[in-house]
């Protein structure tokens, strides 16, 4: 190992040394507790209206369109 | 499987569940680390605080969608590394909009940010002020590597350039740095956005 090596190895070892760095209590909690707001509008249950609401329309269009085919066939006389 | 490895697998199941202490756990042992990375690269605090709230805010919204052999550390690096190119590019087209109504505006250094203080010892101290005047391509690297610890594969990962690519930028990054410590600091070069 050259010089120039130990050199280096001692300039990344210098980096790993880094002293830690962290936001300010209050900052750390106001984060916190916007990630914890948006966690749990995440788990809140939307599957009524993702759900429910296509589950009524495609019921209410089945019904409209047996009601059309039973009135065509009575108009037919089948 | 190390245990490590184990309990890393297990509290990404719990995230993808929405599990606020999961999120707790996660946010306690990488929010300094993410923190100082972003600190180092800004340099400047508002910014970094902004970006890691921002990070943080990200990384809960796409949670449920993790893969669950996501590797945590990378994943937020690479988060918080997008977040970071995309401020910049956002404050390239302001500055060349600006610089299109006052002319050339020059942009002064940055003042020495907490962290160079913060530094333990000399050489230390002396690395941090070479470390900041390199481009931030360069810097990144060796916030990734060098401070963080990440392997340059996962580095790669985390800059989305090959393994190949990477230890060559990590290797001119050295160089950079050793340069800039014989400099005694170095002048500060122009921020490139990668494409």
């Amino acid at each position: 190992m050259n010089d120039e090596d130990r050199r280096t190895d001692a300039v990344m070892d210098a980096l790993g040394r880094a002293p830690r760095l962290d936001l300010d209590a209050p900052r750390v909690e106001q984060i916190r507790a916007r990630c914890q707001a948006s966690l749990a509008a995440r788990g809140r249950p939307r599957w009524r209206a993702g759900r429910l609401e296509p589950a009524l329309v495609t019921g209410l269009c089945a019904i409209y369109l047996a009601e059309v085919v039973r009135r065509a066939l009575q108009l037919l006389g089948l | 499987m190390d245990v490590e490895r184990e309990s890393e697998l297990a509290l990404i199941a719990r995230l993808r569940r929405g599990d606020a202490t999961a999120f707790d756990e996660v946010y306690a042992a990488y929010r300094p680390r993410l923190f100082g990375f972003l600190l180092r690269l800004t340099r400047r605090r508002e910014v970094a605080e902004d970006l890691l709230e921002e990070t943080w805010l990200r990384a809960v919204s796409h949670a449920g969608r993790l893969s669950p052999d996501t590797r945590l550390g990378p994943w937020l690096f690479t988060v918080a590394r997008n977040l970071f190119w995309s401020h910049c590019r956002s404050r390239q087209v302001e500055a060349a909009g600006a610089a299109q109504l006052i002319g050339l505006w020059p942009t002064p250094a940055p003042p020495p940010s907490p962290f160079e203080e913060a530094a333990s010892g000399e050489l230390e101290a002396r690395v941090f002020r070479a470390l900041a005047t390199l481009p931030p391509l360069h810097r990144e690297v060796l916030l990734l590597v060098g401070v963080e610890g990440l392997t340059p594969a996962e580095a790669a990962g985390v800059c989305q350039v090959s393994p190949e690519a990477l230890r060559k930028r990590l290797s001119r990054a050295r160089a950079l740095l050793s340069a800039a410590l014989d400099a005694g600091g170095g002048t500060r070069h122009r921020t490139e956005v990668p494409r």
